[in-house]
C-alpha cells in the first residue's frame, strides 16, 4: 500500500500544495466541487497541487488527470461505525458466513467502545451505538465525535503526508477539515487551510438547517434534538454537543479559514476562534465556456420557471410546489423545471403532481451536467430559489446571471449577497410564497426587464466572481504567510 | 454534422429587426414567425442581443437570443468578422435545432453568415427582400466597386442563397434585375386579426363609425387617415390636399418621421390646420381604434429618386381594411398586388394628372352609401383571406419548401 502511494506521489511529483476534498469532478455534482477545480485547473496552481479524495469503490490508492490536475484516491473507510476498517473489508468477512461477520462486527463495536476515542466518551460512545442500532434519529447519529484515531481516513491521510510532505494543505469543506489535527500532528510547520463552505462548523444538526421547523435559531442550545430523537433527546442532544466541539477543535487546527461568504464569515467568527479568516467567494465560472454551451440555444415559448438544486428540505422546491399548485393551475404554458437529484423529494414531488393533476406542468429534469444546465436555463424565462435554510453562499444566483436570466429568490444567507435586489434579481421575504409568486407573474409580463435583469446580473457575475479575480485571492491565501486573526 | 433532409425541424427565421424594437419588419418577422410556428415542425426565430416580445404580443416559437451580436458592425473588417461569428453560431445553431429551412427576414447583418453556414450545412436559405433596403444600397456607387460596403454584402448574399423572396411582385422584379432570382411572397395579417376586426366591423356602417370617432374626440364627419411612418415617398401631402377639398371631412395622421414638420406646414398652407389632427406614435391598440373610426385610409406612395425609396408592398391596405376603413390608393409599386388585379382590394386613383377635387367627389361619393362602401371592404377582405394571411404564406412557403423533399422521398 505504502509502495503504491509513494510510486504514485512520483507521477505527481515536485508539488508542495496538497488539496483535501469531499468529492473532485468528474465525480463530484456539487457547486463546491465545481467550483474548487475551477481554480485548481488554472495553470499556475495546476502545476503545484496533487488533489486527493477518499473513494469506497477501490482497494488500493488510484491516480487519474482532470484538466491537468493531478487527483489521488485513496480507498475510504468502512461506515460509521466499523470505520476502522477498509471500505469492502466487512462485506468481505460477511460473505465468509455469518459466524465470520458476527466476529468481525463484534470485534469493531469492542474496538469501537475501548480506543475509538477519549476513554471518557465511552459511555457516549456506546449510546451512540444504541441510537443507531434502535432509536436512529432522524438524520442518523450525530457521529463526528466517536471518528476517534482509528478511522481508517486518519490513518491514510497520516501516510500520504508523511510521504509526501506538502509545505501547504487546503482541507476543502466540512469532512477534510476534521482531518486537520492528525495533519497538524504529522506536519506540524505546515500551513493549514481549511475552506469552509457551508453551516456545518455554526449548526451540528443533521441537515444544517439552522432553523427547526422552518423558525431560525437565533442561538444554538441543540434543541432541535427535541425534534430529531423523540425520547432519546438528551443522548442526541449530548451527542449534537461533543460533535460541535469537536468541529470547531478541528477547525481551531487550522492556520487560516477561507470562507465563501460574508454570511459564513459571521458565522465562524462569532465561534470566536484565533485563526486567520479570508473571505474568498466561488467562482461563478469561465464565460467562454459558458457562452459556448448557450449560442444558439432558443427560448421556449410559454412560462417557464427554473429551480436549479438537489432535491431536498433546505432547497425548499416542494414546499414551493405545494403552495404554488393553484397558481400554476391557472395557466397551462406555465411548466417548473426542476434541474437536481433527490430521489426521495423527487418521488413526493411526482405523488404531489399526481394528486394536483400537475403531471404535464411539473418536470423533473435530474441532475444535469453544466452544458445541460446552462442550456435549460436558456430555454426558460426566469430562476426561482425558493429557498428554505440559509444558503451559505448561494451559487444558483450565479449560474442564473451566467445565463443571463433573472433569478427570484427568499432573502436567506448568501443569497442575500449574490443577489443585488431589484438589479439582479429580486429577494423575497424568507416564506411569503404570493409575493414570491406575485413578483414571478409581474417579470413573465414584462420580458424587456426580465432581459435587462439577466444582462445586469450577467455583468455582476463577471465582474464581480471573476475566475480570475478568485484564482489570484486564492493563490495570494496559499502562498502567503498567515497572519493572526 | 448536416441534418437529415428528410426530418421536419422547425424554420429557423432569422433577423436583425426583432421586437422590442417596433417597426413593419419586426412586426411581420414576429407575425411569419408565429405563423410557421403553428405548422408541423415549427418555427425559431434567431435575433440580436435584447430580443424580446412585449405584450400585447404572443409568442409562440423558440427565441434565441443572439446574446454577442454587435450592430455596429456594418461594413468594412468589423463587418467580416462579425460575419465569421454569426457563420459559427448559425452552424451551432444548425446542429442544436436541426431546422428544416433558413429563413432570413433582411439580407442585412446576418446574412453573409447565415448563407455561408447553410451552404456549408446543407439547410436551405431562402432571404426576404422588402423592397427599400434593397434600392437605398443599390443606388449607391460605392456598392459596385467596394466589395465590403453594405450593398455589396447585401447584393453576395442574395446570389449565393437558395432562394430571394419578396414582398410584392414589383420588388421581385427589381432583385432579379440584380442577378438573383426573386419570387413575390406577399405579405399579411395574422388571421386572428383578420377574425377579431371581423367581429368589431362585420358590415360598414357609418353611424358606428361617427360613434367611434366621437369616443376618441373627434368631429363626427367624414374621417380620412394615415397611419404609419411619415417619410416623403409616402406622399402623405396629397392626403392633406384631398381633405382640403372634402368640406367637413378630418384628417388624422399617426406615426412620426423625417415629413412630420413639412407636412404642418403644408396643413397651414392650405388652411386647413385645424381639421388636421397629427397624432404621434400609436400603440397597437391605439392603432386599431384610430383604423376602426376611418372612412379612408390613404396610401398614396410614389418612388423616391433621392432615398430610393418605394413602397414595397402597403401593408397599411390591409390592416385599414381589416379594420373595415376603405383603403385609398395609387396603385403603384408594390401597391398594386392588393389594390390591382385580380383583387381590386382598394379605391385606386391617378396620381397623374393630380386632381385632388376630383379625387374628393369620388371619395364623397362613395361615403354617400354604406353598401359602396361595404362593398369595397368585403372584396378586400376576400383578397385578405385568399393571399394576405402570414399563415397562408407560411402555409404555401412550407409546401414549396416540403415538395422536393416528398419527391425525393417517394423516389
Amino acid at each position: 500500500m505504502q509502495d503504491r502511494l509513494n510510486a504514485l506521489l512520483a507521477l505527481a511529483r515536485r508539488r508542495d500544495l496538497l488539496v483535501l476534498s469531499d468529492r473532485y469532478p468528474p465525480d463530484a455534482i456539487g457547486g463546491a466541487e465545481i467550483s474548487l477545480h475551477l481554480c485548481l485547473s488554472r495553470a499556475d496552481l495546476s502545476q503545484r497541487a496533487l488533489v486527493t479524495v477518499f473513494s469506497n469503490k477501490i482497494q488500493a490508492p488510484e491516480i487519474y488527470w482532470q484538466d491537468g490536475v493531478p487527483v489521488l484516491r485513496l480507498p475510504d473507510a468502512d461506515p460509521w461505525p466499523i470505520h476502522a476498517g477498509k471500505a469492502g473489508r466487512h462485506t468481505k468477512w460477511a460473505r465468509a458466513g455469518k459466524a465470520s461477520q458476527t466476529l468481525y462486527e463484534g470485534l469493531a463495536a469492542t474496538r469501537f467502545l475501548t480506543t475509538g476515542g477519549p476513554i471518557h466518551q465511552a459511555a457516549d460512545r456506546a449510546m451512540a451505538l444504541w441510537l443507531e442500532f434502535q432509536a436512529r434519529p432522524r438524520g442518523g447519529v450525530a457521529k463526528d465525535f466517536s471518528l476517534g484515531a482509528n478511522w481508517a481516513r486518519r490513518r491514510a491521510i497520516r501516510s500520504l503526508c508523511r510521504a509526501m510532505q506538502p509545505r501547504t494543505i487546503l482541507l476543502d469543506n466540512y469532512r477534510s477539515i476534521l482531518l486537520a489535527p492528525d495533519i497538524r500532528r504529522t506536519l506540524p510547520s505546515a500551513d493549514l487551510v481549511g475552506v469552509v463552505r457551508d453551516n456545518r462548523f455554526t449548526c451540528a444538526r443533521h441537515d444544517q438547517a439552522q432553523s427547526i421547523n422552518g423558525t431560525p435559531c437565533t442561538s444554538c442550545s441543540f434543541a432541535c434534538a427535541e425534534q430529531d430523537a423523540k425520547g432519546w433527546q438528551s443522548f442526541h442532544r449530548r451527542h449534537l454537543e461533543l460533535s460541535a466541539q469537536r468541529r470547531r477543535s478541528a477547525l481551531a487546527c487550522v492556520d487560516r479559514a477561507v470562507v465563501t461568504s460574508a454570511f459564513l464569515e459571521k458565522g465562524i467568527r462569532d465561534l470566536g476562534l484565533d485563526l486567520q479568516i479570508d473571505r474568498i467567494p466561488n467562482p461563478g465560472g469561465r464565460l467562454d465556456e459558458v457562452a459556448d454551451f448557450m449560442r444558439g440555444v432558443a427560448e421556449w415559448p410559454g412560462e417557464h420557471l427554473l429551480i436549479i438544486g438537489m432535491l431536498n428540505e433546505n432547497k425548499g422546491q416542494l414546499k414551493f410546489l405545494e403552495h404554488a399548485a393553484d397558481w400554476l393551475k391557472t395557466n397551462p404554458n406555465r411548466i417548473i423545471h426542476l434541474a437536481g437529484r433527490g430521489d426521495r423529494i423527487a418521488g413526493q414531488i411526482r405523488r404531489l403532481a399526481t394528486r394536483t393533476g400537475l403531471e404535464s406542468q411539473i418536470k423533473l429534469h435530474g441532475y444535469l451536467d453544466r452544458r445541460a444546465l446552462f442550456q435549460l436555463a436558456r430555454r426558460c424565462q426566469i430562476v426561482l430559489a425558493p429557498t428554505v435554510w440559509p444558503e451559505p453562499f448561494g451559487r444558483v444566483p450565479l449560474e442564473a446571471g451566467l445565463a443571463r436570466r433573472p433569478i427570484i429568490a427568499f432573502a436567506r444567507g448568501g443569497l442575500c449577497e449574490t443577489i443585488r435586489s431589484g438589479t439582479t434579481g429580486f429577494l423575497i421575504e424568507p416564506g411569503d410564497y404570493p409575493a414570491l409568486l406575485a413578483k414571478t407573474d409581474d417579470l413573465l409580463a414584462n420580458p424587456a426587464l426580465c432581459r435587462q435583469v439577466g444582462a445586469a446580473a450577467h455583468s455582476h457575475v463577471s465582474q464581480r466572481y471573476g475566475l480570475d479575480a478568485v484564482i489570484e485571492a486564492l493563490s495570494k491565501t496559499l502562498t502567503s504567510p498567515a497572519q493572526p486573526a | 454534422m448536416a441534418p437529415n433532409p428528410m426530418t421536419k425541424g422547425p424554420v429557423l427565421i432569422i433577423s436583425v429587426d426583432a421586437f422590442p424594437k417596433m417597426g413593419g419588419i419586426s412586426t411581420m418577422t414576429h407575425h411569419l414567425t408565429n405563423a410557421f410556428a403553428a405548422l408541423p415542425g415549427g418555427a425559431t426565430l434567431l435575433s440580436p442581443a435584447g430580443s424580446n416580445v412585449p405584450p400585447p404580443f404572443d409568442r409562440h416559437y423558440g427565441l434565441i437570443e443572439d446574446f454577442e451580436s454587435d450592430l455596429s458592425a456594418t461594413d468594412g473588417g468589423a463587418a467580416l468578422a462579425e460575419d465569421a461569428r454569426i457563420d459559427r453560431l448559425i452552424r451551432g445553431t444548425i446542429v442544436a435545432e436541426r431546422p428544416r429551412r433558413i429563413l432570413l427576414m433582411h439580407g442585412f447583418h446576418y446574412g453573409a453568415g447565415a448563407v455561408s453556414a447553410g451552404r456549408a450545412m446543407g439547410v436551405p436559405v431562402s432571404v426576404y427582400v422588402h423592397g427599400t433596403e434593397f434600392t437605398s444600397q443599390m443606388s449607391r456607387p460605392a456598392t459596385l466597386s467596394d466589395p465590403t460596403t453594405r450593398g455589396a454584402l447585401l447584393l453576395q448574399t442574395l446570389r449565393a442563397a437558395d432562394e430571394v423572396l419578396t414582398n410584392s411582385h414589383h420588388t421581385a422584379r427589381l432583385v432579379s434585375i440584380s442577378g438573383a432570382p426573386a419570387k413575390a411572397t406577399g405579405v399579411g395579417l395574422p388571421e386572428q386579426t383578420i377574425i377579431a376586426e371581423r367581429r368589431n366591423s362585420p358590415v360598414f356602417e357609418s353611424a358606428q363609425r361617427r360613434a367611434r370617432r366621437r369616443a376618441l374626440g373627434l368631429p363626427k364627419g367624414p374621417l380620412l387617415g394615415y397611419v404609419g411612418r411619415l417619410a416623403p415617398h409616402k406622399r402623405i401631402d396629397r392626403l392633406l390636399e384631398i381633405t382640403q377639398k372634402m368640406p367637413g371631412a378630418t384628417c388624422v395622421i399617426g406615426g412620426t418621421g423625417p415629413s412630420q414638420g413639412d407636412l404642418a406646414a403644408h396643413a397651414q398652407k392650405l388652411g386647413i390646420l385645424d381639421r388636421v389632427h397629427f397624432l404621434d406614435a400609436l400603440s397597437e391598440p391605439m392603432k386599431w381604434r384610430v383604423l376602426r373610426a376611418l372612412d379612408f385610409s390613404f396610401l398614396l406612395s410614389e418612388y423616391d429618386q433621392k432615398t430610393g425609396a418605394f413602397e414595397g408592398f402597403g401593408i397599411a391596405m390591409l390592416e385599414a381594411t381589416a379594420a373595415g376603413a376603405v383603403p385609398v390608393t395609387t396603385a403603384v409599386d408594390g401597391m398594386a398586388d392588393f389594390a390591382g388585379a385580380p383583387w381590386h382590394g382598394a379605391v385606386r386613383i391617378a396620381a397623374t394628372p393630380w386632381q385632388p377635387a376630383r379625387h374628393a367627389r369620388t371619395l364623397v361619393g362613395l361615403l354617400a352609401e354604406d353598401d359602396s362602401m361595404d362593398a369595397l371592404i368585403r372584396r378586400g377582405r376576400h383578397a385578405i383571406d385568399q393571399a394576405f394571411t402570414w399563415e397562408r404564406i407560411a402555409s404555401d412557403l412550407d409546401t414549396r419548401w416540403t415538395r422536393p423533399m416528398e419527391l425525393a422521398r417517394a423516389g
